[in-house]
């Protein structure tokens, strides 16, 4: 309970951080937030914001320290990723990568019970897109 | 009666040798692999030869019941499957996110004693790993996944 409740207002203070962030500057870094430090900490890791809304609605009920299961909770935790070094994100991101290319998440057994979690085309070719340029970035090419 | 079951399934046992999957191909010389392109200790190379590369390399070597159907049937859809999940032997064809991924793998599967698979090591002795070389096949492939997260 404890734990569910720390992770529920850490996801909400980094929401509303970024919020802030989107509402205070202008220019073409506006939608990003800093979420997560790779390894090397002069090298941040960000979110856009409309790609972190994509992952809290329709990934994080599962792939967050309070999920229920524990398949899930073991092979992806977003938050995680915070606490990664730049080797453990690429894997972690390539694997990302393939779950989207194969669209095998959210699994079928999940969607026929909770349709609204489907991801869109629209919501795998922005997730994909973000994929893409973090892999880049953080392995330095 | 006995004995004619016992001819019957010896004609049965005779037939399954000519059909069924054929073994995977083994191939000797392969210039892309691990072994070559990153160098580790003869120790490590060693631990991977002889607990790894019979299913995750080209470089399979069969026991005589590889070549007895049914268990060749069983073993043949082991290694196939193996070498799609990690190959060794052709380790350069990979790129740089793929190597960290299959890094990343290793070290989960050998650390978690998921692999080598329990029913392979109970017929190959010398792939019972001990805490000491499950460690440093961790070291290797976390000290490996950094030197190819830097190289271009």
């Amino acid at each position: 309970m404890k734990k569910s409740f720390f992770t529920s207002v850490i996801v909400f203070t980094l929401f509303f951080s970024a919020h802030d962030l989107f509402a205070q500057k202008e220019g073409p870094e506006k939608t990003r937030v800093l979420l997560a430090n790779t390894a090397d900490s002069t090298q941040l890791l960000s979110y856009p914001m409309d790609v972190m809304a994509i992952i809290t609605n329709k990934c994080l009920g599962c792939h967050s320290p309070n999920a229920r299961n524990e398949e899930s909770r073991d092979a992806l935790q977003w938050i995680e990723l915070q606490s990664m070094g730049a080797v453990d994100i690429v894997a972690t991101l390539d694997e990302v990568s393939e779950v989207l290319e194969e669209g095998s998440m959210p699994p079928e057994k999940m969607l026929e019970r909770f349709p609204h979690l489907k991801l869109t085309d629209e919501e795998v070719a922005l997730l994909k897109a973000w994929v893409e340029s973090t892999l880049t970035e953080v392995m330095g090419e | 009666m006995v004995r004619n079951i016992g001819l019957g399934l010896l004609a049965i046992l005779l037939i399954l040798q000519f059909v069924g999957p054929s073994r995977p191909e083994v191939i000797e010389d392969n210039p892309g692999d691990i072994l070559l392109a990153s160098s580790p200790s003869v120790e490590i190379a060693g631990t991977l030869r002889s607990a790894c590369y019979d299913c995750h390399s080209m470089e399979t070597k069969y026991p005589w019941y590889g070549y007895v159907a049914p268990i060749s049937w069983y073993l043949i859809e082991h290694i196939e499957h193996g070498r799609e999940e990690l190959n060794f032997s052709t380790w350069t064809d990979l790129d740089k996110r793929a190597k960290l991924r299959v890094l990343k793998d290793i070290q989960e599967e050998v650390e978690e004693k998921k692999m080598p698979l329990e029913s392979y090591a109970d017929l190959h002795e010398e792939a019972e790993l001990t805490e000491e070389q499950r460690a440093s096949i961790v070291q290797w492939a976390k000290a490996l996944a950094i030197d190819v997260l830097k190289q271009k």
